[in-house]
């Protein structure tokens, strides 16, 4: 059905298509319509789309790499050499028009000569530019090459200065731990003599905060650490540990009460969410 | 030379006038890339394309139906936001609001390459004189791609509030660009 005038909804959809924000299915039926020839919405549509058109230019320039244009013109001298190329080949596949046999002027013989000399250069051409054009094209893929080697390398660095940065923030909270007065340290070491395990307790007690920091192997997956500490009333779970994917862990706990003794640190390895109780095995412990 | 003598020459197979629309276009496709990527990278290798894009299309171009300038935004619009969609499918996570301060009028007057400087001055102008609901619809519909559905759950309002507001909007920047 076609429209006699520009209504709410005709501007809406002709709007909305112009934007391309349309479903699948309201932009399959808005076509259909307009190539059923509705002038209305055809028109609402131009309209929106000189709209579109001029949005672009709301935002900021921002220049471009100059590699980019040397790409760019790569692909310019591409195509302007296939076109070479192109006309070669053509130029090569048409049958010589041969003079008759029976009569053979110079001026025939000598265009023989001159049809040959040409189909040469026309083929040594061709050969030439394909040549160049492989060399252009071994060129931009080395260029793309050490392109993505860059951004590998820009993505490793990025990550390595992100790590860096952890352990300065780290090496701040402990800093500011072991100055503040009656601050202590636990050392909980590995059950085995070959394990890797090597974690310390940092103990601000006036903020009565535990940072743990160290090594344990990497936990399998459904399973988290947990750090237990025990006193002369009984074996209490501090908190879980968090351990990032190379086996460093660093964790902010609240401590036991100013006074507290602790005869002995426990970590366990437990289900993901922790437990009441200690259900795993140990893992590395500070001594009694 | 004008964008769309340069859209005519490469539609007829002159190659190198697609170098000189770059040299003419390029900073101003980039900004507008770079904006709906938010990724430099995805926007460095989007403009490359845009260009073979444009130079595989330009024969389509029709500057009685859509000016030069607003097809070549166009184009390149609808890679960037196909390239941000295929982005958010590879790795999900919330959108930004698209609502990065627009440059004003005067300041952008004197950077903006020539053929691009009047229409950048008349856009900027029409954009912000849209009460902001209604900027802010248009902006994520067009630097988003994002459908009246997506915009409402976004920004907490009802889908046929957004509609409206998009509907609103393209009518007062048409007028306004007329």
């Amino acid at each position: 059905m076609k429209h006699e005038r520009s209504t709410g909804e005709v501007q809406e959809t002709a709007a909305l298509c112009a934007l391309g924000c349309l479903s699948q299915h309201d932009a399959r039926a808005f076509k259909n319509h307009l190539e059923e020839g509705c002038t209305v919405c055809s028109a609402e549509l131009r309209r929106f789309e000189g709209v579109v058109g001029s949005l672009g230019l709301t935002a900021s320039d921002a220049e471009p790499p100059v590699y980019l244009r040397e790409l760019v013109a790569a692909h310019v001298e591409h195509g302007t050499r296939d076109a070479v190329q192109r006309a070669a080949g053509e130029a090569e596949k048409m049958p010589p028009k041969r003079a008759p046999a029976r009569v053979r002027s110079p001026l025939s013989a000598w265009s023989r000569v001159l049809s040959w000399a040409v189909a040469l250069a026309c083929a040594v051409l061709a050969a030439y530019s394909y040549y160049s054009w492989k060399q252009s094209e071994q060129s931009v893929q080395d260029r793309t090459a050490e392109l993505v080697a860059s951004r590998s390398d820009a993505e490793q660095l990025s990550k390595m200065l992100e790590l860096e940065r952890g352990r300065s923030r780290e090496l701040e909270h402990l800093n500011a731990i072991l100055e503040r007065p009656g601050a202590r340290v636990l050392l909980l070491t590995g059950q085995e003599p070959s394990s890797p395990a090597s974690v310390a307790i940092f103990w601000d007690v006036a903020r009565r905060r535990w940072v743990v920091t160290g090594r344990l192997p990497q936990a399998g997956p459904g399973t988290e650490y947990k750090l237990w500490y025990v006193t002369k009333t009984g074996r209490y779970g501090a908190g879980m540990l968090q351990q990032d994917v190379q086996g460093h862990v660093f964790t902010i706990l609240e401590a036991p009460e100013s006074g507290t003794e602790v005869s002995q640190t426990v970590i366990t390895l437990e289900p993901t969410g922790g437990s009441a109780q200690p259900t795993w095995p140990v893992i590395a412990s500070s001594g009694k | 030379m004008e964008l769309s003598d340069l859209i005519e020459k490469i539609a007829a197979g002159e190659a190198s006038a697609l170098l000189s629309l770059y040299d003419a276009s390029s900073s101003v496709l980039f900004g507008l890339i770079l904006r709906i990527t938010g990724d430099r990278f995805a926007s460095e290798e989007e403009l490359v394309e845009v260009y073979k894009l444009i130079e595989s299309r330009a024969a389509r171009c029709d500057p009685k139906e859509v000016s030069a300038a607003g097809w070549i935004l166009s184009t390149a619009r609808d890679c960037a936001v196909e390239r941000r969609r295929q982005m958010r499918r590879d790795s999900p996570k919330p959108d930004r609001i698209e609502t990065a301060p627009t440059p004003s009028s005067e300041s952008q007057s004197q950077s903006t390459p020539g053929p691009f400087a009047d229409a950048r001055k008349r856009a900027l102008a029409a954009i912000e004189s849209l009460p902001p609901e209604q900027r802010v619809a248009v902006e994520l519909a067009y630097y988003a791609g994002m459908s009246p559905g997506e915009i409402a759950a976004q920004i907490g309002q009802p889908r046929a509030a957004i509609k409206t507001r998009i509907r609103l909007g393209m009518i007062k920047l048409a007028e306004q660009l007329k």
